[in-house]
């Protein structure tokens, strides 16, 4: 297996499997991940700190035109949605809201499915909206993997149900199996 | 969702350049590329051909077209902890100062300028302060003298000017017809409007230029560049006031700009 990047997308009731999932990986993990959560747009601060607590790699807000590390998780800032740009570098944007987000996991995933290709894993959790399912569809058409949370797991399943009707995904996990798929990764 | 590939993008980005003489070929290449997009499906055309054939045959469709791509403002009183600061840095010189000369480049809706405008009344400095404000697009820049917003953000900027502490009930600022909230034009009339780009400009001796959240359209060369056309516009010791997730980091410019807030994007041109 060749991939080099990991994103993620989550809203309502994802929190849990994100903090296990970070709470999980070694601080010598290399792959870059990418979080893009629903979020209140007017706060700024904590989320970072929260996600924190539990992880042994570092987490940050990319500013504008920040290079993609490894080791690094990127966390999509407040009321920005969050691309990746060819060059190997985030970009951000105060576009309109998709799917009444901002940051849009519909945008982030199809801007990484067209920069990253078949390098990229895409992982959507629990939502109660359908942001995400489109851009699952983009990431399977750029050849990336697609997983999906089990719904039958998930606090609220709006948004992996529409993530699975929109597009056959390749695998359909608990949050157990993504943390033990993501580790081997690297093995 | 409509897809363009590398070349359907160049092909519109060089017939803008033809038809409008606007330059995009070193803007940040997704959110144009999902502007165009976008556009194409809202208006359910077929392909960048029929965009680039309406776009040289209907100077209407055109100008749209040129709306359409640049981007809005997102709230008023977004970051009003940014705004606060800000104020805190530059009232007193505009006190001093009755002829205070504010830039707004690239300023494609009016959420951002409104805000200051109604920060500039609550301190009684508004007859002090001279405004420019440009934009590329004309229809842009009439939507801005026209005062008017959509109600749909209502509730996000009333709560950003609490947050921010502003004096009065917000509402008291604008009038309500149907889905639309309409500004009071008393606040305009310190400003001249001119469809220009921060590229195209050659506005100079600004005490403080407003630019938030523009520079991440641009990559990073054209990023570069504004920030230089920037410090060509503002006057010694004047302020330059940029998105809370900009920075001017990227273009060595530790002597031109010097950051005045920890926390907030506010810099000082050297």
């Amino acid at each position: 297996m060749n991939y080099k990047y990991i994103i993620i997308g989550g809203s309502a009731g994802s929190f849990q499997a994100v903090t296990s999932i970070l709470a999980s990986l070694p601080k010598n993990f290399k792959i870059p991940i990418f979080l893009c959560l629903h979020r209140l747009k007017h706060v700024r601060s904590g989320f970072v700190e929260a996600l924190s607590i539990k992880s042994k790699l570092p987490i940050v807000e990319p500013i504008d035109k920040e290079h993609i590390r490894q080791g690094v998780v990127y966390l999509a800032p407040a009321n920005y949605h969050m691309y990746f740009e060819l060059g190997n570098y985030i970009s951000l944007s105060t576009e309109e809201p998709v799917n009444h987000s901002r940051p849009s996991i519909d945008l982030s995933f199809v801007s990484a499915a067209y920069t990253f290709k078949d390098k990229l894993i895409g992982v959507v959790l629990s939502g109660a909206n359908k942001d995400g399912a489109k851009g699952l569809k983009a990431l399977k058409s750029a050849n990336g993997l697609a997983i999906v949370q089990d719904p039958a797991e998930c606090q609220v399943k709006t948004m992996t149900t529409a993530a699975i009707d929109e597009t056959p995904v390749d695998h359909i996990f608990t949050t157990k199996e993504i943390i033990d798929f993501i580790l081997n990764l690297e093995q | 969702m409509v897809r363009l590939g590398i070349v359907e993008y160049r092909n519109i980005i060089n017939s803008l350049q033809l038809l409008v003489k606007l330059d995009f070929s070193d803007y940040a290449l997704t959110s144009l590329k999902w502007r165009f997009e976008r556009f194409i499906q809202l208006r359910k055309i077929h392909s960048s051909e029929d965009l680039i054939h309406r776009l040289k045959k209907d100077s209407v469709f055109r100008d749209q077209f040129v709306q359409a791509i640049s981007v809005p403002s997102t709230s008023m009183f977004r970051d009003p902890t940014a705004w606060k600061i800000l104020l805190a840095q530059i009232e007193q010189t505009i006190n001093k100062h009755p002829n205070y000369r504010v830039l707004f480049p690239d300023c494609h809706s009016g959420e951002e300028l409104y805000t200051f405008l109604i920060i500039l009344k609550e301190k009684g400095l508004l007859e002090n302060v001279k405004i420019k404000v440009s934009s590329f697009s004309q229809l842009n820049l009439d939507g801005i003298q026209r005062g008017s917003f959509d109600l749909k953000n209502r509730e996000a900027n009333q709560s950003n000017y609490e947050r921010y502490g502003g004096k009065h009930v917000f509402e008291n600022y604008f009038g309500i017809t149907e889905n639309r909230s309409y500004f009071d034009k008393k606040l305009l009339e310190n400003i001249e409007f001119t469809k220009e780009t921060i590229f195209s400009s050659t506005s100079n001796r600004y005490n403080l230029v407003i630019y938030r959240n523009k520079l991440i359209y641009f990559n990073p060369q054209l990023h570069k560049k504004a920030i230089m056309e920037i410090h060509k516009s503002l006057l010694p010791l004047s302020y330059l006031f940029i998105g809370v997730k900009e920075t001017l980091d990227c273009c060595s410019i530790e002597d031109k700009f010097q950051k005045q807030s920890k926390l907030e994007n506010i810099y000082k041109r050297r």
